[in-house]
């Protein structure tokens, strides 16, 4: 009987250390870097969150922009267009010189040192006339200070090609 | 063997014991609890690998969710808005909850015109954006306010267990200082999952605290009324401490949390630790009485040697018990069974070393009456033989057919509970916490996004809502169809589908572009193929969510045929699933430790048809038990279920003490005297296990009722099986002693 006991007991047991902890599920993400900026729609009140990463004006909007485009960043591209979404973030598009051309209607800057501001209507924004994916269509972009705001920032062609 | 030599080994013995039971019981103070609800599902189960799936393709959709109800104002009342603001910006001071925060009813939307003074697309919406969202749009009104319309509600993405604490106490905090600016105004209300779970574990927590010294005190006054006498008692509570303090140390040291079914594991190792130590100082107090002239030692180590086969043969059938829960591969249900059977196994240890070394040290009195033996009186008989027995079979087992299953995490509070008032009110103002996520991948390569397929989507979640158990859903046609009307004019009524590829395409970017790209992961994979549909169902309970999930999978077929293949998961499946899967493998594990039972006693023995007996004596004490709960409408679910497996492993053990009893030197049998043990074993076990039915966890408390019935049909049926002394085991006592001077 005590042999019996003791057997099982250590088969047993033996199972029992093989028992493994239960660890937590963990919490999954769907999107991929650079597609979705958290918090979703932060609170409409609320100052932007600084941090110390940003060197400059054009590296923070980088930090807070949406890539317009899904599609991997093409490094060539010597325009960068940031249309402000909300109070605290921004879509970024990064387009050839021809495109942002077309986008102004007018020839843009060879190079910027800070940002050229413009402005686009929101009702504009709504249709995709040239069917590219992106809201943005040729003479979208008015010199002007009313409706939502838009940065253009450019480098001269061998920057952009370096970068 | 000299008796100084005896009692210094006995000495040594002591000191290890209790240095080891020391260090083991340090490590208690790190136990942690936590309750999950996929612990209870087998690892193998379809609903884990359908949720496992789910998360990695929409990601994980656990939140934390925040309602804040006005008294009497409304939520496109602009003063309410400025307050829920005021909240929402409160909450996200804290930078950490910022980032995992979802304001569903005053985000920024679209605004079509300029906005002097706020040169972007996204504006803080007006009232009368609010109302006409709440007319034409789908997620809005469900989603973001309250059917009363005076509840706002906005999220936190839960992280982990531990976090949505942490978060609960900063939005509690974030409350208070609105409550100062609008006394009496409004009330938060905090739901979630989580918050369930997390307010499980707490109750578990208060439940210990509290039940585990009643355990103690209610053990320790059965056992000085039993013997009339502090020694058994103290000695029987300190090795049932010690058995407690080392079983919880190796849960800990293994890397185990306590548990809901865990938590229980001190109060049964306590109880059931008793029982040997009812029938050890029994035998002691009937040694001393037929042998005065012995010594300590020898009393104390022939008592031990005489129960030795009972307590043996109980303890290994009780841990069979517990063991058989090692069998389904369910990891609460596993770590229970280790849990437990280590502890009956550790209290065995300690009643056959440390006991009998601590009475070979210090006297033990000459015990009570009945404990001595041949005190007069025939065996107990009457109320145990004929009529009654039949009686009670034919009355009760029919209600076995009334039996039914139901569970569900709420079951586990008190209907008070601010917990359970949340959760009802949560569900009476919005979806409800429990939801069927239903992912619907397409096998004929056309994308969801087309327009007759997303049609079919919104057809279906159409029929879907009309059902009476489901209080909403969430598709992708909800997202396409809410932004149409969002991009056009506030007036117009809900937009159909739309008619092109193209457009629902056009529609669904406006939501990356909008920093909202979460509620379109949330629903439709990269490739088009795949969606999720998320059913809220209005109870956690095994019943509803067994009928909504049958009519659901049923709806699929007829919308979509074979053209779609259906994955179920979601915490309303969950719940279905392992109510069910815990209930039948109890019922395994149940038959499994029977028949093991049986074999191991048939071994021990040698005698296969006493051994049978027993087992029969203690199933039909079960049988009895369910009938009783059939009729009384006692429904079993996860931890009332348990007391099955109690049920054998410790009402087992009194049939096993009759079945087996010993006879004295004389030959004469102690039918009595071991009838009288079972029954203060009865007592003391019933009443022990019975302080689990003062729980604050109805649940348990169920349980604790059932065990209490288990015990009383189990020593009942142990005098029924066994009227008469018909096997005598020969008692091994040392040779008498002359006595010490």
């Amino acid at each position: 009987m005590t042999l019996l006991f003791l057997g099982t007991l250590v088969l047993v047991a033996g199972q029992a250390f093989r028992v493994p902890p239960l660890q937590p599920i963990p919490f999954v993400h769907a999107w991929r870097a650079g597609e979705q900026l958290l918090p979703v729609a932060v609170p409409a009140g609320e100052a932007p969150v600084e941090t110390a990463l940003a060197r400059s004006p054009l590296e923070r909007l980088r930090e807070r922009a949406v890539e317009w485009n899904p599609s991997p960043r093409q490094p060539g591209l010597p325009c960068e267009i940031f249309l402000r979404i909300s109070r605290h973030h921004w879509a970024r598009l990064a387009v050839s010189r021809g495109r942002l051309a077309e986008l102004l209607g007018a020839e843009p800057p060879a190079a910027t040192r800070g940002p050229v501001t413009v402005g686009v209507f929101p009702r504009d924004l709504l249709e995709d006339r040239d069917g590219d994916g992106d809201p943005l269509d040729p003479g979208d972009l008015r010199p002007t200070a009313s409706g939502v705001e838009a940065r253009l920032y450019c480098v001269a062609d061998a920057e952009g090609a370096r970068e | 063997m000299r008796p100084y030599v005896f009692r210094a080994l006995a000495g040594v013995l002591l000191i290890l014991v209790l240095a080891s039971a020391g260090l083991l019981a340090l490590r208690i103070p790190r136990l942690r609890i936590r309750v999950q609800d996929f612990e209870f599902l087998p690892r193998t189960s379809d609903v884990l690998a359908a949720d496992a799936e789910i998360r990695r393709t929409f990601g994980s959709d656990d939140r934390l969710i925040v309602g804040l109800e006005s008294r009497r104002r409304e939520v496109t009342d602009p003063a309410f808005l400025a307050d829920f603001r005021f909240l929402v910006e409160e909450v996200a001071r804290d930078p950490n909850l910022r980032m995992l925060l979802l304001d569903r009813l005053t985000r920024p939307r679209l605004q079509p015109e300029a906005v002097a003074g706020e040169p972007f697309l996204l504006h803080a919406p007006d009232p009368s954006w609010i109302a006409a969202a709440l007319r034409s749009t789908a997620l809005t009104r469900k989603l973001a306010v309250g059917k009363s319309r005076r509840v706002g509600f906005f999220e936190l993405a839960a992280l982990s267990p531990t976090g949505v604490r942490s978060t609960e106490e900063s939005v509690r905090a974030a409350f208070a200082r609105l409550a100062a600016r609008r006394p009496g105004e409004y009330t938060l209300h905090v739901v979630g999952r989580h918050v369930v779970l997390n307010g499980l574990g707490q109750t578990i927590f208060e439940d210990l605290r509290r039940l585990l010294p009643w355990s103690f005190a209610i053990v320790f006054v059965i056992l000085l009324l039993t013997f009339r006498s502090l020694l058994p008692a103290v000695v029987a509570i300190g090795e049932v401490g010690m058995s407690v303090a080392c079983t919880m140390g190796i849960l800990q040291w293994l890397g185990h949390d306590l548990s809901l079914m865990t938590a229980v594991v001190p109060v049964l190792v306590t109880v059931l630790g008793i029982a040997d130590e009812i029938h050890l100082f029994g035998e002691l107090y009937h040694l001393k009485a037929l042998h005065p002239h012995w010594s300590r030692p020898a009393l104390a180590w022939g008592a031990a040697r005489n129960v030795f086969f009972a307590v043996t043969a109980t303890t290994f059938t009780t841990a069979i018990g517990f063991f058989a829960f090692l069998v389904p591969d369910v990891p609460a249900l596993r770590i229970f069974g280790a849990a437990a059977g280590m502890g009956v196994c550790m209290s065995w240890l300690f009643t056959l070393l440390f006991v009998p070394a601590l009475l070979s040290l210090i006297p033990a009195g000459p015990g009570p009456r009945w404990a001595r033996g041949h005190q007069g009186g025939a065996a107990l008989s009457s109320p145990f033989r004929n009529a009654v027995p039949i009686a009670l079979t034919l009355l009760l087992l029919p209600g076995i057919f009334r039996l039914r299953i139901d569970d569900g995490w709420t079951r586990n509070f008190s209907p008070e509970h601010p917990i359970v008032q949340h959760d009802r009110w949560f569900r009476g103002e919005s979806t409800g916490l429990y939801q069927f996520d239903l992912l619907l991948e397409r096998l004929d390569a056309r994308p969801w996004t087309e327009p007759d397929v997303l049609r079919s989507l919104d057809g279906l979640q159409a029929r879907i809502d009309v059902l009476p158990v489901v209080t909403a859903s969430v598709s992708l046609a909800d997202l396409v169809r809410d932004r149409a009307w969002e991009l056009g004019p506030l007036d117009a009524p809900r937009p159909a589908v739309p008619g092109s590829h193209a457009e629902v395409e056009r529609l669904l970017r406006t939501y990356r572009v909008f920093n909202e790209q979460v509620f379109v992961t949330s629903v439709l994979d990269r490739e088009r193929a795949r969606t999720r549909l998320m059913v809220f169902t209005s109870g956690d309970d095994y019943e509803t969510s067994t009928r909504a999930g049958e009519s659901l999978e049923r709806l699929v077929r007829e919308v979509f045929g074979d053209s779609v293949r259906l994955t179920v998961g979601g915490s309303a499946e969950r719940g279905r699933v392992l109510i069910g899967a815990v209930v039948s493998s109890q019922g395994q594990s149940v038959v499994s430790s029977l028949v093991i039972s049986w074999l191991a006693l048939w071994l021990a023995s040698g005698d296969w048809r006493r051994a049978l007996r027993c087992v029969a004596a203690n199933a039909w004490a079960l049988a009895l038990v369910l009938g009783l709960a059939g009729w009384a409408g006692l429904s079993l679910g996860v931890a009332s279920s348990c007391f099955l497996a109690l049920g054998i492993g410790v009402g087992l053990d009194y049939a096993i003490h009759l079945a087996f009893q010993p006879a004295d030197s004389d030959g004469q049998s102690m039918l009595r005297t071991v009838q009288l043990r079972v029954l203060a074993n009865v007592g003391a076990v019933g009443a022990g296990l019975g302080v689990l039915a003062f729980s604050s966890n109805p649940a348990i408390a169920k349980l604790g009722l059932l065990i209490v019935l288990s015990m009383a049909a189990s020593g009942y049926a142990a005098l029924v099986f066994f009227p008469a002394a018909t096997r005598r085991r020969r008692v091994v006592a040392p040779e008498p002693e002359p006595v010490a001077s």
